[in-house]
């Protein structure tokens, strides 16, 4: 009988020392955990994605603790332990993969996000573009509506001289105050006039201006053209001498082409011999060619 | 003679239940051996060999261990290894998840960011 027990309790012994046995005391390793999960607890994430898990392990906890309070068997603690650390580490796992996942899924949404982003980037760009050109267009016309008006003004205060916007540009027209009959001469008179007109250009400073001759039908066509020629270079020539920069000037000259008025008359004859002095528009690096 | 009779009975029983814990006693645990070897399999299918050696191996281990114990009728002992097994088993599988949906997310990210990239160049 002795002899029996007391190979019974030789082989418990090591039954309980191969089974159950750890390294650590119990109590240690029960603050460790217990530290461990207050951490994991604390960090928002673990809770939201893995309630269940996390209680898991809480619970195990709480059943290691009970038990080392009620003093039973050690190995019984260090199994609750065991399984305690175990169940930690996957409530931390399974947080993981839920949030990557919800990462995933919000993917689609930062997708279109960033679709749409883009989308107003380019209307918005579109809008300003729009917004640019339409003060740009309302800059223009009111440029052109005070140029006109100083034109009408200058006019006022000039003989045979007229303003007239149009889609070449602003025309100012001159007759006779310039020229004599038949003469490509300036004449005295035409000093003052052109000084005006000089003044008047220099506000508009980067405007590229065009001189244009015209005579009446009487003569021939090519003497005509010859004279009307002649008139519109020397009027540049006098531009040049009051200042204003040679590279805005050009000068043509049209013959008796483009009347507009009736050659029969003296009346008429007298409107068409005429300089036309066309200051092109803002947005025209150059004044239009006629169209003949 | 009484006497020495009682001691012995209440030594014997004395041990008995200071046994408990750790004798083998009971039928053997067929469902949870049956559960921990699905579990280790399930781990392993999941990419545990490659996202959590160390949780599969140690499931593996304590399966083991757990087979000889019923072998040697020690089925409290079996009971415990085998809940090893399957807490090892668990963990594998949620590191293994863990460990791919992060890096699925990772490339999702990456994709985005050159989406924005691209975006903000035009």
């Amino acid at each position: 009988m002795n002899k029996i027990l007391k190979w019974t309790s030789a082989s418990v012994l090591i039954l309980v020392m191969s089974g159950c046995a750890t390294n650590r005391d119990p109590s240690d390793e029960l603050s460790s955990l217990e530290s461990q999960y207050n951490q994991l607890a604390a960090q928002g994430f673990v809770a939201e994605y893995a309630p269940v898990a996390l209680k898991e392990a809480e619970e195990t906890i709480a059943k290691a603790k009970k038990l080392e309070e009620k003093r039973e068997d050690k190995s019984l603690i260090s199994h609750q332990q065991y399984l305690a650390k175990l169940k930690l580490d996957t409530a931390l796992e399974i947080a993981k993969q839920k949030r990557a996942e919800a990462a995933i899924g919000n993917a689609e949404v930062r997708r279109k996000d960033a679709l749409l982003s883009a989308k107003e980037r380019e209307a918005n760009a579109l809008r300003n573009r729009a917004e640019t050109a339409e003060y740009n267009v309302t800059q223009l016309e009111a440029t052109a509506r005070e140029m006109s008006a100083k034109a009408d003004a200058l006019a006022k205060t000039l003989e045979d001289f007229s303003a007239k916007q149009s889609e070449r540009g602003l025309v100012l027209t001159m007759g006779n105050i310039l020229f004599e009959l038949n003469k490509s001469d300036l004449k005295p008179g035409a000093e003052r006039t052109l000084e005006k007109v000089a003044a008047f250009l220099a506000e508009y400073a980067n405007r590229s201006v065009l001189v244009e001759g015209f005579t009446d039908g009487l003569g021939s066509a090519d003497y005509n053209q010859t004279l009307s020629e002649k008139r519109a270079e020397a009027v540049v020539a006098e531009l040049k001498r009051l200042g204003i920069s040679s590279s805005r000037l050009s000068a043509k000259g049209y013959g008796e082409d483009y009347p507009v008025a009736s050659n029969s008359t003296d009346a008429g004859r007298q409107q068409n011999r005429r300089v036309e002095l066309i200051i092109a528009n803002q947005d025209q690096t150059a004044v239009a060619p006629r169209q003949r | 003679m009484n006497m020495h009779r009682g001691k012995q009975f209440f030594a014997i029983s004395a041990i008995v239940m200071g046994l408990t814990a750790c004798v083998s006693a009971g039928d053997p645990p067929e469902q949870l051996l049956s559960e921990a070897k699905l579990d280790v399999k399930v781990a392993k299918e999941a990419g545990a060999a490659e996202h959590a050696p160390l949780a599969l191996r140690s499931a593996e281990s304590k399966l083991q261990e757990a087979e000889s114990a019923i072998n040697q009728k020690e089925y409290k002992a079996a009971v415990l290894l085998l809940e090893k097994s399957l807490a090892n088993s668990a963990l594998a599988v949620a590191q293994a998840q863990a460990a791919k949906s992060e890096a699925a997310a990772k490339e999702v990210d990456a994709s985005i960011n050159t989406l924005n990239q691209v975006l903000r160049e035009e």
